[in-house]
């Protein structure tokens, strides 16, 4: 199995609030931009700027996959990998009978596929790291919304040929309920997202119970992670999600993903002696052991984690590795954060740009 | 009626100005207030006569007063007419925006960026994003205005300290009244009806103000918030619940006191994390609301008619008419037992004691005022370039001008070309609209504005 689709990171649930708004009435510059013409004309343009070079045959497109299925710097590349990936699966049969695979010598068939749905999960994840944390210009909104659409719909194709083998294979059940969480974390009613949570919270619960430790751990994390976020009354647990995170750890120790989610939930319990001992931890993680577009991501995240926890030194010291991994590679986004309609960007007042660590 | 008006603001304005010289400069009916303020001197007042005023209006001179003067229904109306942005911008501390009626702004009505010890007074704002919106700003107050039909809050302060809300009045906005990582603030007075959440209390993610705390909500009334929720479907805005009296996301300290919160069809007070929201993504903040103490309040007919995302959301628990819901981890939050209210999620909130209460509190002003740093061009053109390109501009989409970064490219090493084109902008995009003139900013705002997007800007 590839290491894909196993940061997939943050949960819908209670994003879930997010609802769509009527129409508006004054006429801001936001507003303006909700036009159905106006939307029209972007989704066209988007459109035209994110299709994908035609390329035929298996062997073409699955190494035009490979090339760039983990290139999480760049969106239109991977989403172009990830296109590839689908086409191929398309000209592979997948046998739902597993006595049958092994007979016929197609249990790759079977690993292939849930690759490909792999790299999905992490596309979801690198176009939920692209939205912006304030407001949308009407032009990235058009292309990420687009992109989500188009991603999901390829998911589903590929979701609808695992499917069969869910109750058979663990790692098939665990990436159904990877992909329920990542492919609604944007771009979803509230419902279908209920749903989808529901549906990934119960495939969890029969994934660990058969094996904790596929697929490094996911597991638990995925679990951890929803159950961190969901408030008490809906069936959240910040103590049992605290005790897969810890499980999903000792499975997984170079995970920074892991790091990300335990610190955070330590902090919350107000544990900071442990979230500092992993903060710690996390630091003299070899980059190596990391998607480098994850390293430096992680380490501003845990950068500022470790600001919120009193440790100017080790956020300090976080900055600089990052800094140091993205000198030296330069196609790496440093994922800055711009202002639009007076919020974000720099503090006006110092300079101070908010992926500073100090 | 004009003449004891005017009088009546002469007056006043000698008793507030500090010093003995200050004169006093008058608009005529649809004159240029623009040139007014740039007449002026720090401590002058400029009274603007009743008419219509089809400008952007910047200041950013220390102690000016700036008075709309009113004569029964005919008020000094600035009006946006739907082209321009920004009604009245002052980053000049100890400024004074009293007596307007705003309208027709697609931006903000009444802007103050980084003043300090500024006082907004007596203005009907309608229409645009913002209201009135006082931001990076210590020691203010914010009295005696109303707002109406702003698509994000109607009075919103925002990165700001020791500000006082006191005696406004806010309706048919999506939020009425909005605390947004500001430190020390009082609100108090406020009539807040008819908006889709009646007060909002929060800590947003990836802004410079790194926290939200001690906050007073006293003596407001918070009544029938149930306006359909009319944000832009892009906007953060978009995502507060329709239904709300009061919502708390994030900050910590706050106490709700003596409201009278009724007829709020999903919940009176509604209490999250920033995780509830998916506002999450800023690892420096505490996303927990911690120290949230309601006490006293009168309750009336709210969460009795539940619907969209609360009701989902709650559809499993079977309960409605809830009083207080709790949604996250915060700590050290408390009730007042005796107020006999439902409340949910609340297992970890404790109690309140009769001393948490501040039904005395009168201010979060400074004693004597906040110091008025004066601002270095470099800081200057940050908080212009903020507070009014960001309204059209986005860094790297387009938003309802041309992305920055494409602006970069056209400008790199010409910030006069830059500062030529907006300074007298000419049509160049099919599909957009027209860019309104800058020139009210000043030539020295302007320059300061193109080296910092030619020379810093996302480098
Ligand atoms: C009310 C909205 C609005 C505001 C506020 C605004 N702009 Fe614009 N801007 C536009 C629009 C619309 C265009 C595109 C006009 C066209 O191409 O016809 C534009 C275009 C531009 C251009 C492109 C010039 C070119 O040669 O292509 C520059 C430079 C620019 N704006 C700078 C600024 C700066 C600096 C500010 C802040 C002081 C600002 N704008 C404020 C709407 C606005």
């Amino acid at each position: 199995m590839t290491r894909n689709g196993k940061t997939v990171a943050l949960l819908a649930t209670c994003a879930a609030l997010l609802g769509t708004a009527l129409a508006a009435q004054t006429g801001s510059v936001l507003s303006d931009l909700e036009s159905e013409e106006v939307r029209a004309r972007y989704r066209a343009e988007a459109a035209e700027k994110i299709a994908c070079p035609r390329i035929e045959g298996y062997d073409a497109l699955m190494a035009a996959f490979e090339k760039n299925a983990t290139s999480k710097w760049d969106r239109a590349a991977m989403g172009c990998a990830t296109e590839y990936g689908a086409r191929a699966m398309d000209e592979l049969s997948l046998p739902t009978n597993l006595i049958w695979a092994v007979a016929t010598f197609r249990t790759g068939n079977i690993e292939t596929h849930l690759e490909v749905l792999g790299a999905h999960l992490d596309y979801f994840e690198v176009l939920d790291q692209s939205y912006s944390a304030h407001y949308q210009g009407v032009e990235l909104a058009a292309e990420l919304g687009l992109r989500w659409e188009q991603a999901r719909e390829r998911a589903e194709g590929l979701m609808a040929r695992i499917d069969p083998l869910v109750s058979k294979l663990n790692e098939a059940r665990l990436l159904r309920a990877a992909y329920l969480l990542a492919s609604t974390l944007r771009e979803t009613q509230t419902d279908a997202q209920n749903a989808a949570v529901a549906t990934a919270v119960e495939d969890l619960q029969i994934a660990i119970g058969e094996n904790p430790e596929a697929l490094d751990g996911l597991g638990p994390l995925l679990l951890g992670q929803v159950l961190a976020v969901l408030p008490e009354f809906l069936g959240g647990d910040i103590l049992a999600a605290i005790a897969l995170l810890e499980q999903a750890h000792a499975l997984n120790p170079t995970d920074l993903s892991v790091h990300h989610t335990l610190v955070e939930a330590y902090l919350g319990e107000r544990e900071t002696d442990k979230a500092l001992a992993l903060l710690k931890q996390a630091v003299g993680i070899d980059p190596v052991a990391e998607n480098l577009q994850d390293y430096v991501d992680e380490m501003k995240y845990l950068g500022g984690l470790a600001l919120r926890a009193g440790a100017p030194e080790l956020a300090r010291q976080m900055g600089e590795q990052r800094a140091t991994v993205l000198a030296a590679h330069q196609q790496l986004d440093p994922r800055k954060e711009m202002a639009a309609l007076g919020h974000g960007g720099a503090d006006p007042l110092t300079g101070k740009k908010p992926e500073d660590l100090n | 009626m004009k003449t004891l008006s005017t009088l009546h603001g002469a007056v006043l304005a000698s008793l507030l100005s500090s010093t003995a010289l200050a004169a006093e400069l008058t608009v005529p009916s649809g004159g240029s207030i623009q040139d007014v303020v740039n007449q002026a001197a720090p401590g002058d007042t400029i009274l603007v006569e009743p008419g219509i005023y089809h400008q952007s209006v910047y200041v950013d001179k220390p102690r000016i007063t700036l008075r709309g003067l009113r004569d029964g229904d005919n008020w000094a109306l600035l009006d946006g007419e739907m082209k321009l942005n920004d009604g009245i911008i002052a980053s000049g501390h100890s400024i004074v925006i009293d007596g307007f009626r705003v309208t027709g702004y697609k931006g903000n009505g009444i802007m103050t960026q980084g003043a300090n010890n500024f006082e907004i007074s007596n203005n009907y704002v309608e229409g645009a994003f913002y209201g009135i919106f006082p931001q990076f700003g210590r020691n203010g107050l914010v009295i005696g205005n109303t707002v109406t039909g702003a698509e994000d809050a109607g009075i919103y302060v925002g990165m700001s300290d020791n500000v006082d809300v006191i005696d406004n009045v806010a309706f048919g906005n999506v939020m009425g009244i909005e605390f947004e990582n500001t430190r020390n603030a009082l609100m108090a007075g406020n009539h807040v009806y008819d908006n889709a959440a009646g007060i909002t209390l929060t800590l947003v993610p990836g802004l410079p103000v790194k926290d939200a705390y001690s906050q007073v909500i006293r003596d407001n009334r918070i009544i029938g918030n149930n306006h359909v929720n009319f944000a832009p479907a892009s906007s953060i805005a978009a995502g507060v619940p329709s239904g709300t009296g009061i919502l708390v996301v994030g900050p910590d300290n706050i106490t709700i006191e003596n409201n009278e919160i009724a007829d709020n069809d999903n919940v009176g007070v509604f209490v999250a994390d920033l995780i509830t929201f998916g506002m999450d993504s800023d690892p420096k903040l505490d996303p927990y609301s911690d120290g949230v103490r309601v006490m006293g309040n009168t309750w009336r007919g709210n969460g009795e008619n539940m619907n969209g995302m609360l009701a989902e959301m709650l559809a499993a628990t079977g309960k409605t008419g809830i009083e207080v819901l709790a949604m996250g981890k915060g700590r050290d939050s408390c009730v007042l037992p005796g107020d006999g209210i439902d409340t949910l999620g609340t297992r970890r909130w404790q109690d309140c004691l009769g001393d948490n209460s501040v039904a005395g509190f009168a201010t979060a002003r400074l004693e004597g005022g906040a110091e008025e740093p004066e601002y270095t061009l470099e800081q200057k053109g940050r908080l212009t370039y903020l507070a009014v390109c960001t309204g059209c501009h986005a860094y790297d989409s387009v938003l309802h001008g041309p992305s920055m970064q494409s602006i970069q490219a056209i400008y790199d090493g010409d910030p006069s070309g830059m500062v030529g084109y907006i300074t007298d902008p000419v049509r160049k995009r099919e599909g957009f609209p027209e860019m309104p003139p800058q020139t009210y900013l000043g030539e020295e705002t302007l320059d300061a504005i193109a080296s910092y997007i030619l020379e810093d800007l996302g480098k």
